[in-house]
């Protein structure tokens, strides 16, 4: 199975966006030859999309829209490090008072955990298409930015093949979680940062709830955490940091340590590895890329780039097309016979003879088989005939054996000439090839007096 | 098989000068660009090989051959020249004395040049113009080709014509032994005829029947995904059309101005269509005349808060906003003057809000300055799926040796009449409901490659395929009968064998 890189896929899609909606390209020798060349429908395409991306700087485009994308990217991470970072600061409080420990943790992960749920559920049950989150700002923050013509389908391209091969909707979870991770971790930093430098204390408020949720709540928190080593404070502690936030440095390094491994547990590590499985998954699904074959804009290139017909083989050249030509000379007899009437090749006329014939004319008749063709001759030979009238079916297609027949007969009479008589049995819609006839006859040697187009002057050449 | 199975199977097309021999080669090549076809003798002089091949395999090698001329002449010339008396030669022995003869390259080149050719090859199909009487030196054409040593099968062509001698030919071929014979009409070939003509040859060479199955098999799985094809770039023409609006303002003479300029675009869409129809079908673009598409009632009324666009709109809004807003709101009650959570605002507008925002404002915008939205009516819809359905229909019925334009009436109450006289279109779009995917296609501006803001989506996608299903339903062409073989060897197209499935299934 050949592997296609995104690039080309992406490229193919442009060039397929762009010719199914504003017309093809048009061919050139380069194209040609990739039609000409043995590999596969996939292949040619992708060969042919990289060659008219590169001459209609759909390439350039790309790597444009890349780089804004990228831009943009840099500018969102980096916006959400800051904002993170300040947040978190702003929630903890620059003032030495004490934490509201249950209202921090809300805040950092209260969020988080909400959008957490809404993108999992968008993302199993949404369709391909929809998205939420940061991976939706970052597209629509990508195409603010480019603006060249063309540039909107090209950058379109990127997400219909991405879509296609449900690439998408991961790219953008990527997008999301790892933003997420990145404020997660900014605010991670931010907590140990401040942690680390000041001291603080750490409380609780409630109105209507029981310490035992408090407790609840911690507890079921820190089990997670607790299997990798890190301690929770205990009920007596949990206690009296509801009653008392004038507690000992003991329990405030219990508290902070109990809080960073939460956000560390139940922030970061759920984004990493969110992040990591989307990651994965477009990957995997990046790394078998196909083309559609079936898609408007390639099944019109199929008959041109896969000719199912292989080159052509031809034998030696055609020679000169020779029909026949009329001999100088004539038999040579001093006996002249009487005139004669003969047709070839005309089983169905309607009535023969087509005029009335005295007794004074030879009837040869029709003459069509090699017997019948030996038996005029003799007759002819024999005769001698001064005249000769030769009648052909104006309606069939002359050929080189009727032609040498005509000619052959000519030299068996003084004078001969040919009448192109249509037959009436034949189909009105076969047109008449009386106009190939003259042109065969003339090419054969037999000039435009000898021949006939009407029955009644023939009738009378003969007659007289 | 006795042969080889890389060797391809090779079949010379000979016959009487001016039958259509290369006619015939065109139609089964599916290239109208084959050879020289003119309707007079001789215009083909040498031997001229194609080769027909199935996943780049060459299955078939055909090859167009010089039209006999001099049959009579040439069939004395064996039997009285090149045969001793009492000596007795068989056919094979006989044609290759002439071939060494003098006359092989003098009075009878051309004829010779045929009969090599054919001794080459494992079949003859001799082409018949069934419009011509049966004459002597036809029969001598037969019985010079027979000497070959190879079987022959007659191929009766022109037989799409009034009056044909189908009936004398016949009687005249069972008198010398050839029994099976085809009739093909190269301009206008049957559905089945590639089928038929395939099966009637794999009765007269049994060894090949194997791969004659194959290249019949392949034939009608390729005309299946052409069809689909087909239906494909007009459900695309159809959606790109219904789906587009232009702004103009209220007054006539810019409606007017944005009206002319939105025929023009819906006319050059439809020629692209038609383009691209042909380029499928491999015809050349004069096969089909350029003609003007009579747009008339182009939808004035704006269509914001139609009821489908407010559906639209309605469902897009709660869809977009239902992460953003239920984001936003729970945002409200937990966070409320801590910042994290503005995080999520982001989030939530850039999950629905600013798409709908980008989406819908615009429009808004345009309505508040007083302009108007222009869109393609129905009527004119309708006009477009008859039109491409009747050329298409034209295109699939069509062999590649036709050289006659098509032309389709401009009145399109003609179009619908030759459509039903060919009792071919069950749903008449005419008259009938308009798929569902039209009313959501006006839904979605963005659809439409002619807007600015084409943004071909996956529900795009859907909504063309939808249509062409829907499509493929309507007409219930050759795909019944030959259900059975599209699921035989279908390495490429496996989707849109399914979908021919599928159609089939709702029929």
């Amino acid at each position: 199975m050949e592997n296609i890189k995104l690039k080309s896929a992406w490229q193919a899609e442009s060039i397929r966006l762009i010719e199914s909606s504003k017309g093809f390209y048009s061919d050139d020798v380069q194209l040609q030859k990739i039609a000409a060349s043995q590999t596969s429908f996939v292949q040619k395409l992708l060969q042919r999309s990289a060659y008219l991306a590169e001459l209609n700087g759909i390439g350039e485009l790309i790597s444009a829209i890349t780089k804004n994308l990228k831009i943009v990217l840099f500018g969102i991470v980096f916006m959400a490090l800051l904002f993170a970072s300040l947040s978190t600061k702003a929630s903890i409080g620059s003032n030495q008072a004490s934490v509201n420990i249950f209202a921090v943790l809300a805040t950092l992960l209260g969020v988080h955990l909400l959008t957490f749920i809404l993108w999992l559920f968008s993302y199993l049950f949404g369709n391909k298409d929809q998205s939420h989150g940061f991976g939706s700002l970052w597209i629509w923050l990508s195409g603010k930015v480019n603006t060249k013509s063309n540039a909107h389908l090209v950058s379109q391209a990127l997400f219909t093949t991405l879509s296609r091969q449900n690439a998408f909707k991961p790219l953008l979870g990527c997008v999301t979680n790892g933003m997420w991770l990145v404020m997660l971790l900014s605010a991670w930093f931010t907590l140990l940062a401040m942690f680390s430098t000041k001291s603080y204390t750490f409380h609780w408020e409630t109105t209507i709830l029981s310490p035992q949720v408090f407790i609840n709540i911690t507890y079921c928190l820190a089990w997670l955490p607790e299997l990798f080593g890190f301690n929770a404070p205990d009920a007596s502690l949990i206690k009296l940091s509801g009653i008392d936030n004038q507690q000992s440095t003991q329990a405030a390094a219990l508290w902070s340590q109990w809080l960073i491994a939460v956000v560390l547990f139940y922030g970061i590590a759920i984004r990493l590895m969110a992040f990591v499985v989307m990651f994965a998954i477009y990957k995997k699904r990046i790394k078998t890329l196909k083309i559609d074959t079936s898609l408007n804009g390639y099944t019109e290139l199929h008959t041109k780039l896969m000719p199912n017909v292989g080159a052509q083989i031809v034998d030696a050249p055609a020679p000169e097309y020779i029909i026949g030509k009329a001999a100088k000379h004539k038999i040579n007899t001093d006996v002249v016979g009487a005139n004669a009437l003969i047709a070839i090749e005309m089983p169905h006329i309607d009535k023969w003879p087509p005029f009335k014939v005295p007794d004074s004319i030879i009837d040869i008749g029709i003459v069509d088989s090699s017997e019948q063709r030996k038996q005029a001759f003799k007759t002819l030979m024999h005769a001698s005939p001064g005249k000769l009238l030769i009648i052909v079916d104006a309606k069939q297609t002359p050929d080189r054996g009727s032609i040498r027949l005509i000619l052959e007969l000519i030299q068996l009479s003084q004078q001969s000439k040919v009448l192109l008589l249509e037959s009436v049995d034949n189909f009105s819609d076969q047109q008449s090839r009386k106009d190939v006839w003259i042109s065969y006859l003339q090419k054969a040697g037999i000039q435009d007096h000898k021949i006939y187009n009407d029955v009644d002057l023939a009738q009378q050449w003969l007659k007289e | 098989m006795i042969l080889g199975a890389n060797r391809p199977l090779r079949l010379a097309v000979v016959g009487h000068t001016n039958t259509g021999k290369t006619s015939l080669l065109r139609t089964l090549t599916r290239n109208p660009k084959f050879g020289e076809v003119t309707n007079s003798p001789g215009t083909t002089r040498h031997v001229e090989g194609v080769r027909l091949s199935i996943d780049s395999n060459t299955i078939i090698e055909l090859y167009d051959t010089p039209g006999l001329e001099d049959s009579v002449a040439l069939l004395d010339y064996i039997e009285n020249e090149l045969t001793k008396d009492g000596e007795r030669l068989d056919g094979p022995d006989q044609i290759q004395r002439l071939l060494e003869s003098p006359e092989s390259t003098g009075k009878f080149e051309q004829e010779a040049r045929v009969l090599r050719a054919l001794l080459e090859c494992d079949a003859g199909l001799y082409v018949i113009d069934s419009r011509d009487p049966v004459l002597a030196k036809h029969k001598d054409e037969l019985n010079l080709l027979s000497r070959c040593g190879h079987p022959i099968m007659p191929v009766l062509n022109f037989t799409d014509v009034a009056e044909h001698r189908i009936e004398e030919w016949r009687s005249a071929m069972a008198r010398i032994g050839l029994h099976v014979s085809v009739e093909f009409d190269t301009v206008a070939p049957a559905i089945d005829g590639e089928s038929s003509l395939y099966d009637r040859l794999s009765m007269l060479i049994s060894q090949h029947a194997a791969l004659l199955q194959r290249v019949k098999n392949s034939i009608i799985k390729q005309r299946n995904q052409r069809l689909q094809s087909a239906y494909k770039l007009i459900s695309e023409l159809i959606v790109d059309v219904a789906a587009w609006r232009t702004l103009a303002p209220a007054d006539t003479e810019s409606i007017t101005t944005v009206t002319i300029y939105l025929r023009n675009a819906v006319r050059q869409h439809e020629q692209r269509c038609v383009q691209s129809l042909l380029q499928l079908y491999n015809f050349d673009s004069n096969t089909f005349l350029a003609h003007q598409l009579p747009l008339k009632g182009e939808r004035w009324e704006m269509d914001l808060f139609s009821s489908q666009a407010l559906k639209e709109m309605g469902i897009h809004v709660s869809k977009g906003v239902a992460a953003g807003a239920m984001a936003g709101a729970t945002l409200d009650a937990i966070a409320l003057g801590t910042s994290l959570g503005a995080g999520t605002v982001i989030g939530a507008a850039a999950g629905g809000l600013w798409q709908s925002a980008d989406k819908w404002g615009k429009r808004i915008y345009s309505r508040m300055r007083g302009f108007q939205e222009i869109s393609v009516d129905n009527s004119v819809i309708r006009l477009l799926l008859v039109r491409q359905m009747a050329l298409l229909n034209a295109l699939d019925q069509r062999g590649h040796a036709a050289q006659q334009p098509i032309v389709l009436a401009t009145d399109d109450s003609e179009v619908i009449d030759s459509i039903s006289n060919n009792e071919a279109v069950e749903m008449d779009f005419r008259t009938a409901n308009l798929p569902e995917t039209i009313s959501t296609a006006r839904a979605n501006p963005n659809w439409s490659a002619l807007s600015d803001e084409y943004s071909p989506s996956g529900r795009r996608q859907d909504a063309i395929n939808n249509l062409a299903n829907v499509l493929g339903v309507s007409v219930p062409s050759a795909d019944n009968h030959h259900a059975d073989h599209n699921n035989i060897n279908n390495p490429m197209h496996d989707e849109s064998a399914s979908e021919n499935d599928l159609n089939l299934n709702q029929q």
